[in-house]
């Protein structure tokens, strides 16, 4: 049941959640490359690119992950699609981890476009030696700490009709998390401040694990919760 | 008897202080077309979602296909197609890939698509986006998706809302043929008793909640009194008579209506009595359904 669920949601993807994941990392490793060409010249300067990425990928991250959920979600709001799909002999779970999964599915298409990327631009650029494994490291582990924001986001995007809310939301959490990632250490609130996580996250951090661990077992605790509120809804 | 299909038993949904839907008994026999009218606002809609397990009811039980409803949702919603309001469609999608998805999750051969597209004439723009498809043919489109899963139970709230006299017609032929040909049973909610009374087998009526009428139509007509009106000479003493014979009588000039409840009209005994006060006319009125409607639902009186 829950293939055909994703296959059906699948055909109902809007263009824009396809391309969200081009263009968000085309903007990402163009980004790069101007900072490179800008301000890092020399054989020290290309590395000082994991300075800039750490700066940004959670950024990045965070706010696809608002924007595929508030597109996938609000796909049934707009369309007036629930009471169609809800009286289909499917549980309401199903629909809700399929949504879940596309958005998951969506943002690793973004990690492999930016890991490709940037490879191909380094091969480019330059003929230092790359550290592959921080990079993968780097980008993967801001992907995984961004599960708790998933929980939220889908939640929040599937209970408002107007997806100006979930999608606000979803973008100060993100610029939010921009400012936790100039501080040095990581204060209290930060431990639940879901859009630190993914920062908080990085190598160049003592403890990435722990905040993977954490922000994936929030997440898991509100995909959770999240199923239960949509199970009980009223349409 | 035959069986019921849709049996609710004081069916209760309240809103705060309203009671959009109170204690209503529906029952819709197995094979028929059950018509159920009230005006906008009466709780038809209430009624159905709880129905489909879209809203929760507060009160009372409802069972379909002899299973209780939300429990075995699953199972009875296997067995039932149903349009709710305006018809859900994805815009940016054609006609076909809206089926398909919905077939996807239905599990359905790809064929079925092509027979409910044919069903409702759709299939010649079954390859255009829906947002271009009119009101009648997205509304036509909700239908071919109520049909897809070949249910034994259609419910359609108010499935010609925004149709032409043409897609009314038809939609109405396509009811019969499918209630008559296929065994279907069918629930349509409508605001207008004109658009059902053609087709309609078993009527319910629900007004502010309530559902004051249910049964057959025939039953119903039955229930439209008659009114005769007499034009006399002597209208005064003619009154007079009449009255004294425990007849309801209103005058009006040299006008008397005299209204019975029952369809049988003691006629005869009427002119018999009228004779002597010189009659000059004579006109049977009877009520037309739609004043009956307004007056079980109150209508009448609102606006």
């Amino acid at each position: 049941m829950m293939w055909r669920a994703l296959r059906a949601e699948g055909m109902r993807l809007k263009p824009a959640a396809r391309w969200l994941p081009v263009i968000s990392s085309g903007l990402f490793i163009a980004f790069m490359a101007l900072e490179w060409y800008l301000y890092f010249k020399g054989p020290a300067g290309v590395y000082s690119v994991f300075n800039v990425m750490y700066m940004f990928l959670g950024f990045i991250m965070l706010l696809n992950t608002a924007l595929l959920a508030g597109m996938i979600a609000g796909l049934e709001h707009e369309s007036n699609s629930w009471k169609q799909l809800l009286t289909l002999p499917v549980s309401r779970a199903v629909f809700y981890w399929a949504k879940a999964l596309w958005v998951l599915v969506l943002l690793l298409c973004t990690v492999l476009l930016i890991t490709a990327g940037l490879l191909l631009l380094w091969v480019c650029y330059t003929s230092e030696p790359l550290p592959f494994q921080f990079l993968i490291k780097q980008i993967v582990y801001s992907f995984l700490a961004s599960t708790a924001v998933l929980g939220l986001q889908m939640w929040l995007s599937i209970q408002f009709s107007n997806q100006a809310i979930p999608m606000s939301i979803g973008l100060l959490g993100a610029v939010s998390g921009l400012f936790i990632a100039r501080d040095s250490g990581a204060a209290l609130w930060t431990w639940v401040w879901p859009w630190a996580y993914p920062t908080l996250s990085s190598p160049f951090m003592a403890h990435p694990g722990r905040w993977i661990g954490i922000s994936a077992g929030l997440g898991m605790v509100l995909l959770a919760a999240g199923t239960l509120h949509f199970k009980n809804k009223q349409f | 008897m035959p069986q019921l299909i849709v049996e609710t038993k004081g069916l209760t949904r309240r809103f705060g202080e309203q009671v959009p839907v109170n204690e209503v008994n529906l029952e819709v026999p197995e094979g028929k077309i059950y018509g159920f009218l009230g005006p906008n606002g009466a709780g038809k809609t209430t009624t159905i979602k709880m129905l489909l397990g879209l809203l929760r009811a507060d009160a009372g039980t409802i069972r379909m296909f002899g299973q209780e409803m939300p429990e075995n949702s699953l199972d009875i919603l296997r067995k039932v197609g149903s349009l709710v309001e305006n018809p859900s469609y994805y815009g940016h999608l054609t006609g076909y890939k809206n089926l398909k998805i919905l077939s996807t999750l239905l599990k359905l051969p790809d064929r079925r698509i092509g027979e409910v597209l044919e069903i409702v004439r759709l299939t010649s723009s079954a390859d255009r986006k829906v947002s271009g498809y009119s009101l009648g043919m997205k509304q036509r489109l909700g239908i071919a998706a109520a049909l897809l899963r070949g249910p034994q139970l259609l419910i359609l709230d108010e499935p010609t809302n925004g149709l032409d006299p043409a897609g009314i017609q038809e939609i109405r032929h396509l009811m019969l043929s499918l209630a008559h040909d296929q065994g279907m049973t069918i629930l349509l909610s409508s605001h207008l008793l004109s658009e059902v009374d053609t087709i309609a087998d078993e009527i319910g009526i629900i007004s502010s909640g309530r559902l004051v009428y249910q049964g057959a139509l025939e039953l119903l007509e039955r229930r439209r009194g008659k009114v005769l009106e007499f034009a006399v000479e002597r209208p005064e003493e003619a009154l007079r008579t009449l009255l004294l014979q425990g007849f309801a009588v209103e005058r009006k000039g040299n006008m008397l209506s005299v209204s019975a409840e029952k369809a049988s009209m003691p006629q005869a005994e009427l002119l018999k009595l009228l004779g002597p006060y010189g009659i000059m006319n004579v006109r049977e009125i009877s009520k037309s359904l739609e004043e009956l409607f307004m007056e079980l639902t109150g209508t009448g009186v609102s606006l």
